[in-house]
Parts: structure tokens; C-alpha cells; sequence
């Protein structure tokens, strides 16, 4: 029996559930670096010669990697479980990061962005995937706190990788000059490969028909938002609730791309701070998404994900419909408190999907679906930028002050936030007929 | 005793990086000198 099979990883009588979250968040912990990527634009561009924009479209390539590699290899994740999987996204993510530093050493950029853009990005999308059904499995009586805790380590290794990268390529510049931006995509390379490495040693996943001490699975009515029935992957993709749900997390990030895109100039645009106020701005909001990908899916366990997702999209148009007041009254305070709970609501987004994903396709290809649901987000990460921008750009140059163009894309937003409202009211338990029999699902 | 090492592994790094972004938002409180250092 091979130690990186799905039969080796499956978990001895006595194990304890709670060791698995630690080996989910030490993966996303890592590929939650393609967030701090834009601390490498500068040091790049200098390195090689070219404008930001073009070194910047390798973390563009890699959001899309992210999205294609869940949907194309989700199958496969299920068939050969999270350990041969997390070392692949090991592979590929640490691999790029190598193939990037080598590339900022020979100047080529087409090697940067085809080793941190597609190697990488597919790295990314494996490791995003891998511990999902997992944890689904291990946590059926809590699976939006389980997911939430992996999803959160995301969000948290932006928070890790940005000022790390600062701090490494300080201390190699001082020591051997230049921008140090080689030493340290290979430094962290070699650090995020003894993170990942572990997460893939220490995950299991429980043995056939395992369940918690005490769990019974409710009886479902017909008319339940939770199925304990299962829908195979194939079938998912193609019933109107997964295009609704689709539609749900696409609208639902594009819109917290709107604050997160641009927090430091608005902060100093609509207030006229200062940047050193504009950088704390965003400081905050990396700790709102962090904190609220782990509380808003462990709310949803209580409330329902239907409820909670009502109150992302409702809450959030309320939210946004009040930043141009506080821009108008110049209230600081009541700016800063709604775009946190905006941000907050925007990573609550993200890891509140697997477990509604699991409420209505089951948790037979859990992770596949989810990994074909991840292409909303790729889209969002290209379009809700340019619609944005396109739309703050057309009111400058329209005239309006700076300060007050802002107004008009929070109202862009709460539009998105409203498609999103409707997406979800409009979900309904998946008709019987897509169940796959309990033998398939097993 | 093996769990608490696990945890210990992977939360260490995520307060750290906690860590660093509320001081980085500290100038949005008006903090501005524990920021600099």
C-alpha cells in the first residue's frame, strides 16, 4: 500500500477529528501567498526591466490557473484523496515559486509567468480543493466551522507572505545587493514545502460509514435545504443551483473586490489621510476577511446557509449604500466599521460555499463540485476589477471629484450584491431525480 | 499532547501574521510611532 494512497490515509479507531483542520490550514496557509503578490511587482519590474503591469499579469494567470485547475483535476482529487493531492499542489505551488526565482535570475519573464502563473496557479487550485471533502466528511454535524477554519488559513497567508517577502528581500538585498527578490521566492519555496509536506502527512480521512460520537443524521423532509442523499459531479454542473450558486460567489467577491482592489486610495481619497492611514486601512481589512471566513461560516452551522448568504447580500447593500454618507459627513469611523463588515462578509462568502454545496449536492463529489464552482471566483478576479475601475475611471473623467467618484461604484455594488440576493432566493432543494444511489455514493 | 504540537505548528505563523497587520493599522488609531519601529 502506497503511503501516498487514499487507503493509507484513512484514519485508525481513537483518531482524533481535530488534527485534520491543522493539516488543511497549513496548506492554504501557503498558497494564500498569491494575495501577497504585489509586494514582488516592484522588485520584479526593476529586476527585469518592464512595466509593472506585465510582471503583475503572472498573479493574474495564476487566479486563473486557480479556477481551471479546480474544475479540470476536482475528479481526480476525490479519487486519490487529499494526501497525493496536497503533494502535487506542493509540487506545482513550490515548483513555480523555484521556476519564478529562476526566471528572475536569467530575466525572462515568460518563465515567471509561466512558472508562478501556470505552474503555480495550478498548484493553488489543487491545494484549495484538496482538503475540502475532507473536512466536509470529518465534520458532518459542523461543516461550515470545518471549512471555515481551512478557508480562513487562506486569507491568513496573505497576511503571513507580505510583510515576510518585505522583511527577506530587505535582509538579501542588504547582504548581496540587488532587489533579493531571487533569494527570497526561493527561501519561501523551500519554507512553504515543509508546510505543505506536512499538512499532506498528518490529514486522514475517516474510515467508511465513520461518524462524530453522538451525530445522528436529521431525517430530511422532501422539501429540505439538506440532503443526505449524494449528486455525482457530473450532474451537479449542469442543475440550476449550481449556476445560482455560481452566480452567488461571482457577484459576491466581485463586489468585496471593490473595496479590497483599492482600500488604501479610497481611504485617502475620501478622507484625504495620509498613506501611512490608507496602509492601516488595508491592514484592517486583511484581518476582517481572515477572521470573517472563519466566523461567518461557523455562524451559517447555526442559522442555515441560505439565511447567512441572505445576510451578506442584504447587509451588504445596506453597507455600501451608507459609504457615500460617511464619505459626505466625512464620518471616518462609520467608513472604516462598514468596509470591515463588508470585507468580513466577502471571505465569509468564500467558506460558507463548500458547506452549502454540501447541503444540497451531498458529500459524495463534494470537492469536485466545489472545484468547478471555484471558476466564479477567476471570473470575478477579472471582471470585478475591470468593471470597477472602468466605472471610477468614466466618473473622473467625467469630472467628478475624486473623492466623490467612489459613490457611484459603491451603488455598482450594491447592484452586484442584489444579483447575488436574487441567485439565492432562488435556490431550492436539487429535484430527487440527480441522487445517486447510496452504493455509488458510499 | 501531539494534537496541541500540531496546532501550535500552524497557529504560531498565522499570529504572527496577525500580528503584523494590526500594526500596520495601527496609524488608522492614530498610533502612529509603534507602527514606524
Amino acid at each position: 500500500m502506497s503511503f501516498l494512497s487514499r487507503e493509507a490515509t484513512v484514519a485508525k479507531p481513537g483518531f482524533s477529528r481535530w488534527l485534520v483542520p491543522p493539516a488543511a490550514v497549513a496548506v492554504h496557509m501557503c498558497i494564500g501567498q498569491v494575495y501577497a503578490f504585489s509586494v514582488f511587482n516592484k522588485p520584479l519590474s526593476a529586476e527585469l526591466g518592464v512595466p509593472v503591469s506585465r510582471v503583475n499579469a503572472a498573479y493574474m494567470i495564476a487566479l486563473v490557473m486557480l479556477g481551471l485547475s479546480a474544475a479540470v483535476f476536482g475528479k481526480w482529487v476525490e479519487r486519490v484523496g487529499p494526501r497525493k493531492t496536497m503533494l502535487a499542489a506542493c509540487l506545482c505551488f513550490c515548483g513555480g515559486l523555484l521556476l519564478a526565482a529562476l526566471g528572475v535570475k536569467l530575466k525572462m519573464l515568460w518563465l515567471i509567468l509561466f512558472g508562478y502563473g501556470f505552474v503555480g496557479g495550478t498548484g493553488l487550485g489543487l491545494g484549495y480543493i484538496a482538503p475540502v471533502s475532507t473536512l466536509v466528511k470529518w465534520f458532518p454535524d459542523r461543516p461550515g466551522m470545518a471549512t471555515g477554519m481551512a478557508i480562513m488559513g487562506f486569507g491568513g497567508g496573505a497576511l503571513i507572505a507580505s510583510p515576510l517577502s518585505q522583511e527577506l528581500m530587505a535582509r538579501f538585498a542588504r547582504e548581496w545587493g540587488g532587489t533579493g527578490a531571487t533569494s527570497t521566492l526561493v527561501t519561501l519555496a523551500l519554507l512553504y514545502a515543509c508546510f505543505m509536506i506536512f499538512g499532506a502527512c498528518i490529514v486522514r480521512v475517516p474510515a467508511p460509514g465513520w461518524k462524530p460520537d453522538g451525530y445522528e443524521p436529521k431525517a430530511t423532509a422532501a422539501n429540505s435545504m439538506i440532503t443526505s442523499a449524494s449528486v455525482s459531479v457530473d450532474t451537479a454542473w449542469k442543475t440550476p443551483q449550481f449556476w445560482l450558486l455560481w452566480t452567488m460567489l461571482c457577484m459576491n467577491v466581485s463586489a468585496g473586490i471593490g473595496v479590497l482592489g483599492r482600500a488604501a486610495d479610497m481611504c485617502q481619497d475620501m478622507f484625504g489621510v495620509s498613506a501611512a492611514i490608507g496602509a492601516g486601512f488595508t491592514g484592517l481589512l486583511s484581518i476582517s476577511n481572515m477572521s470573517g471566513r472563519f466566523l461567518w461560516s461557523t455562524v451559517s452551522d447555526l442559522t442555515g446557509r441560505k439565511t447567512v448568504y441572505c445576510l451578506y447580500f442584504l447587509l451588504g447593500i445596506a453597507l455600501y449604500a451608507l459609504l457615500p454618507h460617511a464619505q459626505q459627513t466625512q464620518n471616518r469611523v462609520l467608513f472604516v466599521i462598514c468596509a470591515a463588515v463588508i470585507i468580513s462578509m466577502y471571505g465569509g462568502g468564500f467558506s460558507t460555499i463548500p458547506a452549502y454545496l454540501k447541503d444540497l449536492f451531498g458529500t459524495h463529489h463534494v470537492g469536485a463540485i466545489h472545484g468547478r464552482l471555484i471558476t466564479a471566483w477567476s471570473m470575478a478576479a477579472v471582471i470585478g476589477p475591470t468593471l470597477i475601475n472602468g466605472f471610477y475611471d468614466s466618473r473622473v473623467a467625467a469630472g467628478l471629484p475624486k473623492a466623490q467618484a467612489y459613490n457611484g461604484t459603491f451603488y455598482l455594488m450594491c447592484g452586484l450584491l442584489a444579483i447575488g440576493l436574487v441567485a439565492n432566493l432562488l435556490v431550492r432543494p436539487v429535484d430527487p431525480k440527480h441522487h445517486v444511489n447510496d452504493t455509488a455514493s458510499a | 499532547m501531539k494534537a496541541l504540537l500540531i496546532w501550535i505548528i500552524v497557529v504560531i505563523p498565522l499570529l504572527w501574521g496577525v500580528t503584523q497587520s494590526v500594526k500596520k493599522s495601527l496609524p488608522l488609531f492614530g498610533v502612529e510611532a509603534v507602527a514606524k519601529k
